[in-house]
Parts: structure tokens; sequence; C-alpha cells
């Protein structure tokens, strides 16, 4: 029991000295904790689905009538804009770890966390190709808090949630 | 002065038709708000991320291919290009990139300060910086500050003023669209001495202005109106989307 107890105290003084060494999963620090899906998951999970409410709107983009409304870190509602007084949803484009777009002539660039993708929707917008995917080309997302994760091998970090 | 901003004013509306006029070009870019990450200028997709500026090239559209990173600083947050330069703003400050190789970013200049969350827009002869603070940058600097940028080696602070919590913003015309504690909009004719114009009184964290159209994001609503180029009191909203 004393060992414990002093293993558990030199941990616990580390952690101070190293505010930025690793838990489990983060820093003890940070008021969130981090979320992972498994790399091939992580890829296959690019797809479009029904439009969804807005729970926790990120940055906007237009594109020709179309409007896109970031669902942070989870992707990208979009809107059918022609008639501003009357936006319709009408897709949601599912990136987890996204927060970011830009489009040029219909291809469409989206940090998904780490990544840099490439989509192409198809042209009845019912599916989606991803044409290119550079990984691990962005740093992985601070917490909210400014803490680093301590990612496990094959995990990819898409959001931070509070604890 | 005045025929300079007249000029650079028509160079920008001049780049504002030919994006969205898709039918003549076949080129069509869309538009970020001004806390994005993203910008693409002609083959290339610029990026920022926590430390870095990265360069793509989308020459193949359907294939970018990575070609270069540029360390900047540390907590980058906004991108924001003007013809061939590019403005980063930072917790720490802004940065200023040319592009005379678009391949490879040049840093002309920067300006430091208290640390605070800040999105830049710029017409190329200011650039104009909103510094807000919050729970995880900086404390107290609640700020819209305008630099003469003429000279991109030598940014000049003109004029620097008090918000309540300053985030997003756009320029449309001779007036700064501010996302403060509601909308705020400034006559920046003279951006030395901006005077307020009027206000939306609507919550939001950042705009999109594309010819006369105004769109305002914000945590619980989208709305968007129609601006009026003769007459900045006259606002017409269009729509409400609430979530």
């Amino acid at each position: 029991m004393k060992k414990i107890v002093i293993l558990l105290v030199a941990l616990s003084l580390q952690s101070c000295i190293f505010p930025f060494d690793r838990g489990d999963d983060v820093d003890p620090g940070s008021y969130y904790k981090a979320v992972y899906m498994d790399r091939d998951a992580f890829e296959a999970s690019v797809s479009i689905e029904k439009p969804g409410s807005i729970d926790n709107a990120g940055k906007i983009y237009v594109y020709k009538n179309y409007l896109f409304i970031n669902e942070k870190n989870k992707g990208f509602h979009v809107y059918d804009n022609s008639d501003p007084a009357n936006p319709k949803a009408i897709k949601f484009i599912k990136t987890p770890g996204a927060t970011d777009l830009a489009i040029k002539n219909d291809a469409i660039y989206i940090n998904q966390a780490r990544d840099l993708i490439a989509i192409k929707l198809s042209q009845d917008l019912q599916s989606l190709t991803v044409t290119k995917r550079v990984q691990n080309i962005f740093p992985e997302m601070l917490s909210p808090d400014g803490f680093n994760a301590y990612t496990p091998q094959g995990k990819v970090l898409i959001n931070w949630v509070p604890k | 002065m005045k025929y300079l901003s007249i000029i650079i004013i028509s160079i920008f509306f001049i780049g504002c038709s030919s994006d969205s006029d898709s039918s003549a070009s076949e080129q069509s870019t869309g538009k970020g708000g001004s806390l994005a990450r993203f910008t693409i200028l002609d083959d290339y997709l610029y990026t920022v991320d926590e430390n870095s500026l990265n360069v793509f090239s989308i020459s193949d559209k359907n294939n970018p291919v990575f070609l270069n990173e540029v360390f900047i600083g540390f907590r980058i947050e906004t991108l924001f290009a003007y013809n061939n330069i590019l403005f980063v703003g930072s917790q720490s400050g802004m940065f200023i990139y040319s592009l005379e190789n678009p391949e490879a970013p040049k840093k002309e200049s920067s300006v430091e300060h208290f640390t605070s969350c800040d999105p830049v827009v710029t017409d190329g002869e200011f650039a104009y910086v909103s510094l807000h603070s919050n729970s995880n940058c900086g404390n107290n600097v609640n700020l819209l500050e305008v630099y003469n940028v003429t000279d991109i080696q030598n940014p000049v602070l003109v004029e620097q003023r008090n918000m309540a919590s300053p985030k997003g913003l756009g320029l449309y015309n001779d007036y700064l669209i501010l996302c403060d504690d509601e909308v705020k909009i400034f006559d920046v004719s003279d951006p030395e001495k901006m005077t307020f114009a009027k206000s939306i009184d609507i919550a939001g964290f950042d705009v999109i202005i594309q010819n006369d159209h105004l769109i305002v994001v914000g945590k619980n609503s989208l709305n968007q109106y129609t601006l009026d180029p003769t007459n900045i009191e006259n606002i017409t909203h269009l729509s409400t989307l609430d979530y």
C-alpha cells in the first residue's frame, strides 16, 4: 500500500512538473478529453448524409448558390441558398475532425483532423468520392484549453469534449 | 488618396465578379469568412494550422499536392488573401506574406501585440484586425486595430478602438462590418477617423459579404441581409435560420 501511495504521489508530482506529459489519453490538467477514431474507420467515415440539425455551428463558406456551415469537428451542413430569404437544408457532408473547407471548380478541400482531403460530389449530390487524402499533413488539434493529446498508434484524434 | 481607394475598390470588385462569374471563364472559387484557415489563389490552396502556413498545388483539382510548409509561429488563427498577399492572424500578431513565388510565401513583416484572437481583413491599403480575448487567449484585450499596409514591409498602426468582444469582420465598399456584441457597421472612408454608422441587433461571430449580400453566422442563428450601396442605413433582412 505504501508503495502505491508513493507511486501515486510521484506520478502526480510528475504531472505537475511536466504538465504536457501523458496521462491516459490526455493531461489531467485539461478540462477536456480527446475523442478518437480508428484510422480505417476515420477514413471510411467520409460520406454524404441527409441534412441534420445544427448543434455547434462553426465557420461558413459560400460557393455558387450553396452555403456550407461547419458542424465543429463533425462535418458540413449544405444549404441551397439560391433564395437567401429561404435557405433550404439539402445535405450533410460527414467528415469527423473537420473545421475548414475551400472549394474551386466543384473540388472541395477539407481539413479532416490531421489529413487534407479532396472530395467530389456526384451531380445529383447523392454520393461523394474522396479523390485524394494527404495523411498527417496538419498537426493534431489542441484541446480548447491548450493541451496536447497522446494519441495511441492507429488512432486519429477527431474532437475534444468536456470531461 | 481617394483615387487610390477607388482604384483599389474597383480592383476588388473586378476580383469579385471574376470569381462569381463562372460561365465566362469556367473558373469558380467560393468565399469564406474572416475566420477561415483555408484560402484558394489561382492554382494553389493555402492553409494555416497551429504553427504553419502550408501550400498545396490544385492545378489537378482532384489531386491536391503538398508543396511547402512555412513556419510562422504559435496559435495561428486565420488566413486572408488579398491579391497576392496573405494576411495571417495569430494570437500573437498579424503576419504578412507576399507570393511573388506562389509556392514559397515570403514573410514581409509582422506586428506583435498582446495575446488575443485576431482575424484580419484588408482592402490592400488598410488592414483591420479585431483582437478579442476570451478564456483561452489573453486577458482583457478587446480592440479593433487599423493598420496602414500600403508598405507591406512596414505596417503602421493608425487607429485603435475599444470594443466589447470583436470577432469576425468584413469590408463592404467604404464600410467595415464587425461582429461585436452586436453587428456594428463603421464608415471607414477615412480609416484613421472611422465613425459608427449603423448596427444590427444580432449576435454573430463571422460575416461573409458578397456584392450586396450579407451573411452573419452566430452561435444560435444564421441571418441574411441585403445591403444598399447608396444608403447603409437601409438594410433588408432576408431570413433567419435558427438552430
